[in-house]
Parts: C-alpha cells; structure tokens; sequence
C-alpha cells in the first residue's frame, strides 16, 4: 500500500507540476518514471560563483514517499557539475536537514526541495567544500538517506 | 509560513476572553449571561443551529487547548468557558446535559486542563475512522477493505481540502491542536514515522495524537459530498456517486464488483483479480488460526480472525486481536486512566503514557507538601467519618436504653400506655394469686385427710389402751379392796388411793362395786394420769 501511497503523491505531483509550471530557475529534465526524477535548477540572482551555471538533481522516491524524505542529490555530469558549497560534498550528497529523517516533514514536496537547495545556492558566498569532503568521497558506501549528519551551520 | 500562523494565532488568542470576532449575537448574550449567573448557564441548544455553534466550539477548544499549554495565565482567563470539556466534539447530537455536565466538570479542569483531553476513555478523534484509515497491513487482511484514500475524483476538488500529505481530498480528517488538518492515515503515518515522537508536519510543534480531534462536520460533509467514480471504473462501471456511499456501492451494488474464478471449470465468482490461473475456492487453512477457509475469502477471515493482527487506533500498534480487550485495559498508552493517586481525591485523568509524568507532579502526591497535607485532612475527616459513626452508634444504643427503662418504670414515667399495662398486670396478679389459693387449699385438704388417716389408728389404740389401763385398775382396785378386806380389820387406813368417804359411807358388796369403781375412777384417772391425747 506503501507503494501506491509514493506513486499516487508522485503523480500528483506531476500533475500540479504540468498544470501549474515550476518556479523559475526549476526546471523538471525527466519525470516520467514515478520512482526517480531530474531537475535541472540555476540561481536566479548573480552570485560569481553559480551565476550561469545550471545544475541537476537526482529525485529518488522511497516507497514510503512523502513519509519518508526523497533521496536528492546533485548529477555529476560534464555539463552539470557538482555545485561548489561548503555543505555539499563533490560526489554530490547534500548535507541538509530538510532531506533527513528528522527535518523532513510530508508536507514538503519535490518543488519545495528544489526551492530550499535553491535558496541555499543563493545565499552561500564560500567558495569550498565541507570539512573532510575527500576522506567522505572516497569512503562512503552508504545511501544518503543512511548518513549521519550534524546540521550545525544555520547561516547557509 | 511558521511565523504568520503564530501571528494568526497571536489574533485568535486575543479575541478569546471576548469570544472570537464572529461570534453570533446569541453566543455572546449567553456569555453575559454566564457571567452574572456563573457557570454553568442554563444552556438548551437546538440541534438545528448546532453547525454554526459547533463550529466555534471546536475552534474555542482547539485555541483553548493551546493555551493551556504551558503558558498559565491565558489559560486561566479562558477555561472557564473554553476549557475542552465543554466543547467536546463527538459525533452524536448534542444534548443539554453533557454540556451542563461539562460545565461542572470544567471548574475541577482549572490549569490542568490539558490532561482533560476528553471525557471520553479513548481521547483524540472522536469519529471512527473508516477501516482503510487504519493502515492493516496486506498480511492480515486489508485486501477486503475498499481503499477509501484510492478513490478517483470526478472533478479537481477545492484545492482546501487536499490533505498536505497526500495531496488527495482528506479521508477521516483530523486536526491538530495547532489547527492544521490532515487525513487520519497520512497523519499517523508521518508521526509514526518522524523520531521525535509527533510534530506537526506543517509548522513542526508538538502533536499528541491524543490532542487531536475529528475535524468539524462542516469539512466532513464538503468532503462527504465529492462525487467519485466507482473504484471498479477501470472494468467499465461508469457510475459516479458522493463518496459517502461509494463503499456501498462497490461492496454491495456494484455489477462489476466480482471477477469470475480465473479457473474455467468453477463457476464462482471472486472479489479481487486474481494474480494467478489457480482456483481461489480451494480450502486452506488459515495462516494464523485452525480455520479452514476458501482462499477467497481468505481476507474477509483474516480480518475477524482472532489470530490477525488489527492496529490499535489508539497507540497505532498492531496487536493480536483477541489481545484487543487485554490491551486496552493494560497496555495501550493512549488510552485515559485515572491518576494514580485518584483514591488520594486527585481529579485529574491523562492517557496512560503520561500517568508516571503527571504522578511526578501530582499535587496529590503523598511525598509532596501538598500531598502530605492532603493526606493529613483526609485522615482527619477519616476520624470524624469514624468518629460520627461511633455517635451513632452509641445514640442508638442509648435509645435501647431508654427504652428499656420506659419498660422497667412503666407507668409513671409512661402514662400513655400505663393503663393498659395496669390492667394487663394486675389480671395476670389476680390469676396467679387464684392458682396459688387454690393449690393451697388443696394442698391443706390433701394435709388434713392425711392427719386423720395417721391420727385415726393412734386414737383407737389408745382408747383400746385406756380400755386395758382401766380394767387393769379394776382389777388392781379389786385385788387391793380384798387384801383390804382381808386385813381391814387390822389396818383400816392403809392406802390413801382410795376416798376414807367411800370407803366409810356405803359398805356395799364387793362384787357389784367394780363396775361403778370403774366408772368413777375412769374419770378421775383421766383427769390426773393419762395425757390428753
């Protein structure tokens, strides 16, 4: 039932997504499949270091979508890079607290994420990666969903 | 979107002592009303004008209830009228009583309102939710159970009434004490699933299911009144309907509603579209009990089946249900007990999670200042309870007592029935001094016929001894007067038992004399030797 419940939200989704369009700089690349979506996403305003670069985002949705968070992360492609933020690993995994288990709320829809990691391109103006990116790059194996992380930085 | 629904909330806070901005002019005159006559005001409410009334009740209790929270003061402004026991929502009709029952109960609510959640035992929605809203797993049965949250919509409906969660038209829907409103499911859901505990998924405060309620019934019939298809739409039923009677249209009417047995020999139909070729009216046994049950119906058992699990809408555990009735009473954490000092007098009834948390608290605690007191008054209105038996007690008695010695003194004491007594008494005197003087002359009857058949014998013998004693006399006198006469001439004055008259004036012959001897000296003899018997 679990499963019907995600294809069910995802359609809707989709549905209000094609009826009623996204927000400017969000923009749906593939959202055919029910269970895994792209967005391709660029800052609106001229930070030096996003400004004209677009980036995509992997949407994985769990069975237990909306109770549990979606898995996003930032594609790793030629012309998509990586975005370069202190709370965003160059393999692509987000540090943030809305896609954890304890930020996230059902409430939140794909848009919504899309919008908060927006924002919080937007506001960033350090150029670098999180504390120990290389050591986590090279020796993560776990889902992002699994990681721990420590949301302790509210300024970004 | 956090800070303009506290500001929102700020503004109902404010309206609340005054009532809220739209309050109806009848509301506000009972207000009045209530303030000069104190609660609870003699409140009759029609049934006819109770959506309107309702519907600012459940505000009342929703902002009353977050309120009582932790800050004290807007709570104490406000439980009087507001507090939730008087604006319970249930499904039934409201009637005058509860809410002069609630009235009375709300003073005892004051602070502690907030574990006053509901009068009821299973506090929180009070509505029943459709079966499907109870999340049962695949396993255990849900199979037979129409998925009202899967229901299509003919048309896109207000975009209001869309759960947040599920962005479907609500199912079952629930509201939460900060006034947000979901689908009974998709709310347990996300607080079964979020660590905390509970939070609000809109603006993430605390949430206690048990502090949530069923959503007012002016939602319930706009969501009622959607029209839906008929879940078989896809077989080609093409009837639309409310979704109110959706479920017994698909369950009941329906001519879509069975598949025929995918094996071509049986003739029967079946429920659900079978995954396979085999006949579903096969018997087995059930998974979980002894039954044996035709796989089609396999579902419909599982859900009755005692062996099954069912979730508890309370705490949203799935238990066995025949462990349903045990858990309840025991068990499950969201169900309304009484404090634990409820025998000390405390009042106050929390679900049982919260029974140690409130028991820590509790002013009825015996450790406490305030317990020990209470403890103390108690045991002195224990002594005066025991106290004032005792007078009781020893009244009665002494009323006994008294009775008593009415009885004893009787007449002076008690002229009522003294003459009565008398009479009573003096008849039972009079008959017994009758028996006793007849016992008595008997007995003197009995006495004397006994003295004259002793005396009688006696008398005779002695008259027979006198008789004997006599002629002896006779005799001894003869022989005497002889020896006389024989030696009279010698000594004529020898005896003086015989009279010197006799003797000298008549010389008769002895022989005639014994006989007139006898008769004279019997007397004298009488007279001076024998005693008189």
């Amino acid at each position: 039932m679990a499963t019907s419940m995600r294809t069910k939200r995802v359609a809707k989704e989709r549905q209000k997504i094609d009826k009623f369009g996204l927000p400017p700089g969000i923009e749906l690349v593939d959202g055919n499949d029910l269970k895994e979506w792209l967005f391709d996403i660029r800052v609106l305003d001229n930070n030096p270091l996003y400004n004209g670069n677009v980036y995509q985002l992997k949407f994985v949705f769990s069975d237990s979508y909306p109770i549990e968070p979606p898995e996003v992360t930032f594609v790793d492609r030629p012309a998509r890079p990586v975005p370069m933020h202190p709370h965003i690993y160059s393999n692509g995994i987000i540090c943030l607290d809305l896609l954890g288990n304890q930020g996230w709320s059902p409430v939140q829809s794909a848009e919504s994420v899309c919008m908060s990691i927006q924002s919080m391109l937007t506001s960033n103006n350090k150029n670098e990666r999180p504390p120990g990116d290389e050591e986590f790059v090279r020796g993560n194996k776990q889902r992002p969903r699994d990681i721990e992380f420590l949301y302790h930085d509210n300024t970004v | 979107m956090s800070s303009a629904s506290q500001r929102r909330r700020r503004d109902e806070d404010d309206y609340i002592p005054f009532g809220p901005p739209s309050l109806p002019s009848t509301q506000t005159h009972l207000d009045n009303m209530s303030s000069e006559l104190g609660w609870p005001p003699p409140v009759t409410m029609s049934d006819s004008s109770d959506e309107e009334f309702r519907d600012h009740r459940t505000n009342a209790r929703r902002i009353s209830r977050r309120n009582h929270m932790p800050h004290g003061v807007d709570g104490l402004m406000n439980n009087g009228r507001y507090s939730p026991d008087v604006y319970s929502v249930t499904s039934d009709p409201p009637s005058q009583t509860p809410m002069l029952d609630a009235g009375m109960q709300s003073q005892y609510a004051g602070i502690h309102s907030q574990y006053y959640a509901a009068r009821t035992p299973n506090p929180g929605p009070q509505i029943k939710p459709h079966l499907s809203s109870l999340d049962i797993p695949r396993r255990y049965g849900s199979n037979a159970i129409l998925d009202m949250y899967a229901l299509t919509y003919v048309t896109d409906p207000d975009p209001n009434l869309l759960c947040p969660i599920c962005h479907d038209p609500l199912v079952d829907p629930v509201t939460t004490p900060c006034d947000h409103t979901f689908c009974y499911r998709c709310l347990r859901r996300s607080m079964a699933s979020s660590p905390a505990g509970g939070a609000c998924p809109i603006d993430r405060e605390a949430l206690l299911w048990t502090d949530c309620s069923s959503s007012i019934r002016l939602i319930r019939t706009q969501l009622n009144n959607l029209i839906v298809k008929c879940p078989h739409h896809g077989r080609g039923c093409e009837e639309e309907m409310r979704r109110e009677v959706v479920e017994r249209h698909a369950t009941m009417e329906c001519s879509f509603r069975e598949y025929p047995c995918p094996d071509a020999e049986c003739s029967k139909t079946i429920r659900y579209k079978a995954t396979d070729d085999k006949c579903q009216h096969q018997e087995n046994s059930c998974t979980f009990c002894d039954a044996i049950i035709e796989d089609a119906d396999l579902d419909i058992h599982l859900l009755q089946c005692p062996k099954s699990k069912t979730r508890c809408a309370g705490c949203w555990m799935l238990i066995l249900r025949e462990q349903e009735d045990g858990h309840k009473n025991l068990d499950c954490d969201a169900i309304e007990v009484g404090c634990r000092f409820q025998a000390a007098g405390c009042p106050v009834r929390v679900i049982r999670q919260h029974q140690e948390l409130h028991a820590l608290s509790c002013p009825f605690h015996p450790d406490s200042p305030s317990g020990a007191i209470i403890r103390s008054q108690r045991e002195l209105i224990e002594t005066y309870g025991s106290l004032g038996s005792q007078l009781r007690h020893l009244r009665a008695k002494q009323e006994e007592m008294n009775r008593r010695l009415d009885l004893v003194a009787g007449p002076s004491t008690r002229p009522g029935d003294s003459k009565f007594r008398d009479s009573r008494a003096m008849q039972d005197l009079d008959a017994g001094f009758e028996e006793v003087h007849h016992n008595l002359s008997h007995l003197e009857a009995r006495q004397s016929m006994w003295m004259v058949n002793q005396i009688m014998p006696v008398r005779e013998e002695v008259a027979e001894l006198r008789n004997t004693n006599n002629v002896l006399r006779m005799q001894v006198n003869y022989l005497l007067n002889r020896a006389r006469e024989e030696g009279g001439h010698a000594r004529p004055t020898s005896s003086g038992t015989t009279r010197p008259t006799s003797m000298g004036s008549d010389a008769p012959p002895p022989e005639p004399m014994p006989p007139m001897m006898r008769q004279r000296r019997r007397s004298s003899a009488a007279d001076v030797d024998l005693p008189r018997l």
